[in-house]
């Protein structure tokens, strides 16, 4: 079991399923059990209060046309949205990004959030934790910024300044070195 | 399938957030079309989701938020509204569809010591006004506000009053 339990799957699942049938009062309470947590998560990834907001409802309109797609059992259910959220944060990063005059915003200040805390670890996130202190800490400092904060290889590479870290090829090697210690 | 290390790679990135904005858009399309590889994708989410736990327990942002869904009956498009008075906004955001050719939905607030409907403006796709458009938005006012869209011409309705049908409404829900 994950021990982030903002909602567990007791709440969730039933109100996934029948927002997966077009059930919008379901819709409703699950935005209300979810979206504070969902913020959190798109705006770890999205400095910008009005991007963050924008992703967020793009996260729900997402959820519901992909609500019928969730499959119980892959992963707990507040998993499976805040993967969504994720998604959405980076995918409007990027075209904002591309905007002139919005890029790389805030990036100094982020290096901060990339210490994973001894406390409290689920189960899954000690063994990730320790398969990750497997590789050198510049490569585990890259992994972690790309997840929490978004960075594309090309703003990892204009941070680090180290292609032997940041290029496509180290890069792939870390995360397969990573699969190969997480799936034992 | 000399190239199965690539598509590993590539999805790996994709999870793990390193791809750019044409690179992303290729690994969505893959997803939809090739079973293979979104069984790929997966298997990173579940890979490094455990990681996304952090972000869940941080502490929240604690901006007073109000949220509503727009509801109707039967099947048709909806929306998703949330008022920030921290960042004094309003959006608004359709779930489902979009207004037949030629029509446009108008939002409204009624009610709330309001004499006659107030247009907030026709719903775009990124809807987004200031709240003192409002007027007054203490949490009574906003709590008895009631939101609603109405089916109107192109552009919003001519007369400044709400023409068509009204198609759904809401009111809005503090969030914690």
């Amino acid at each position: 079991m994950t021990a982030f339990s903002a909602a567990g799957d007791g709440q969730l699942l039933p109100l996934i399923a029948r927002v997966a049938t077009g059930d919008r009062t379901s819709f409703g309470r699950l935005y209300d059990l979810t979206v504070n947590r969902l913020f959190a998560v798109v705006r770890a990834i999205l400095r910008r209060p009005d991007l963050a907001e924008e992703a967020l409802q793009e996260t729900f309109v997402r959820v519901w046309q992909k609500a019928s797609l969730f499959e119980e059992g892959r992963s707990p259910a507040m998993t499976w949205l805040a993967a969504i959220a994720r998604n959405q944060a980076i995918d409007l990063g990027r075209r904002a990004a591309e905007r002139p005059g919005e890029s790389l915003e805030g990036k100094e200040a982020a290096a901060a959030q990339t210490v994973l805390p001894e406390a409290e670890l689920a189960l899954e996130l000690k063994r990730l934790r320790d398969c990750l202190s497997q590789l050198p800490e510049d490569r585990q400092e890259m992994v972690l910024l790309a997840y929490y904060q978004g960075w594309s290889g090309e703003e990892l590479a204009a941070q680090f300044s180290r292609p032997v870290i940041t290029g496509k090829t180290p890069r792939r090697r870390s995360l397969f070195a990573l699969r190969e210690c997480i799936d034992g | 399938m000399a190239d199965l290390e690539e598509r590993e790679g590539l999805a790996a990135e994709y999870v793990l957030g390193t791809l750019d904005a044409g690179e992303r858009a290729v690994a969505e399309r893959d997803m939809a079309r090739d079973p293979g590889f979104a069984d790929l994708v997966a298997g990173w989410e579940r890979r490094l989701s455990p990681l996304v736990g952090v972000l869940l327990w941080k502490p929240l942002p604690t901006a007073p938020r109000y949220v509503t869904v727009f509801e109707s009956e039967g099947p048709g498009p909806a929306f998703v509204a949330s008022v920030d008075l921290a960042k004094g906004t309003i959006s608004m955001r359709p779930i489902s569809a979009s207004a037949p050719a030629g029509k446009a939905y108008e939002l409204w607030a009624v009610g709330g010591g309001r004499d006659k409907p107030q247009s907030l403006g026709v719903i775009t796709a990124d809807f987004r006004i200031p709240a003192e458009r409002l007027g007054k938005t203490d949490s009574t006012i906003l709590g008895e506000t009631i939101f609603a869209v109405s089916l109107e011409p192109e552009g919003g309705s001519p007369t400044g009053q709400p023409t068509g049908p009204v198609m759904f409404t809401g009111k809005l829900n503090p969030t914690e």
